[in-house]
């Protein structure tokens, strides 16, 4: 391989690892239970949530912050603050016949899984990503009247 | 080619080797979780904490045998509530403006239960309830046996089933409630105190249709 192209790939993969090793990895795992059913199953760059608050437009997102979500956007802030502390936890778990939701924490992520009559849903979301898109939410959010 | 290009390309191909070793790394270690999709909630067995956990479960005795469980690190109620400033709430403290007990000197009362000796101080037996207050132990306990009827058994053809309360409650965690103003109620500080707790049972519901149980140790998830 030419070291010119050598060079890019090493850029290219040492970029990749510092924007995933920053934030952590989102997983999204969606798996349909009928014939035919769609299965998804992505993983992307926690960074990717921070910046897309960054990326929207900030007049939509002015317009959906207005009224009283800056308070529960701070209250969220001190919440995913202090979450960012906790040790491996079930949060929440809740069981029928046909259902089974949980949300959990598990080496700083939010894990939330849901069996809704065999269809699978697996999300995973670095605890502290939602930190940051809450803070940016709130700075961005316009001030209370 | 020359040399000092040859080694300039083994070095660049290790750094690129070690990059993507990196990124690998990262992401085989976010890969375990996808399996845990479909399986049953594995049951996490974290190392015992010094962090006090409040657990709430409820569990219905109806055809689907729903059962909710609830588990919330004390340190995080505490914060999230001294976090809140909007009407009543206040940083933790409950104002109750309109409670009513302007005639009634709680702190007065719960002095005299403190030093008071263990005992039954209240049974009131009625043709709809039974309640029952006493102390034991540097605990207040609340037994209500209610009897009106009201609950159902979920076989319609039974007759109505009792519904059993137990409150269970340290002296001390109502006098921190009770520490602040006339009219507040300083849930903050109950909390803190509360905390100190190693394992408590403190509230148990039971009737013919749901069980409620709350309690708190140091344990992350519930057995």
């Amino acid at each position: 391989m030419p070291v010119p192209l050598m060079g890019k790939v090493l850029l290219g993969m040492t970029l990749a690892t510092v924007v995933v090793m920053k934030d952590g990895v989102i997983e999204v795992n969606v798996q349909e239970n009928h014939p035919g059913g769609s299965h998804i199953h992505i993983y992307l760059p926690a960074t990717v949530a921070t910046w897309g608050v960054h990326l929207a437009p900030e007049a939509r997102v002015r317009e959906h912050l207005r009224g009283k979500d800056r308070e529960g956007l701070a209250i969220a802030r001190v919440a995913l603050r202090e979450m960012e502390k906790l040790p491996d936890a079930e949060l929440v778990e809740v069981e029928s016949l046909k259902e089974h939701v949980r949300v959990a924490i598990s080496d700083g992520n939010f894990l939330v899984d849901v069996n809704d009559k065999g269809d699978l849903v697996h999300i995973r979301f670095p605890v502290r990503a939602a930190r940051k898109v809450v803070e940016d939410l709130e700075a961005d959010a316009p001030p209370e009247t | 080619m020359p040399a000092s290009q040859t080694k300039r390309t083994v070095i660049i191909a290790a750094l690129a080797i070690l990059a993507t070793a990196l990124l690998l790394a990262v992401l085989l270690r976010a890969a375990p979780s996808a399996q845990a999709a479909g399986q049953t909630a594995a049951k996490t067995e974290a190392p015992a904490s010094v962090e006090r956990w409040l657990h709430v479960a409820v569990t219905c005795k109806n055809e689907d045998g729903e059962r909710v469980r609830v588990n919330v690190p004390i340190s995080l109620a505490r914060t999230v509530l001294n976090s809140i400033q909007k009407g009543d709430l206040n940083h933790g403290i409950v104002h109750i403006n309109n409670a009513h007990v302007d005639d009634i000197d709680i702190r007065a009362i719960l002095k005299a239960v403190r030093t008071a000796q263990d005992g039954e101080y209240v049974t009131v037996e009625g043709r709809d309830s039974n309640v029952q207050v006493r102390k034991q132990a540097g605990m207040l306990l609340v037994h209500i046996v209610d009897k009106s009827g009201k609950h159902v058994h979920i076989d319609k053809a039974k007759p109505p089933v009792e519904e059993n309360v137990d409150v269970k409650v340290p002296l001390e965690v109502a006098d921190a409630l009770f520490s602040g103003a006339a009219d507040e109620l300083n849930v903050s500080a109950a909390l803190d105190v509360l905390a100190k707790h190693d394992h408590l049972e403190l509230v148990s519901v039971q009737d013919s249709e749901n069980t409620v149980r709350i309690w708190m140790d140091t344990k992350t998830t519930q057995d």
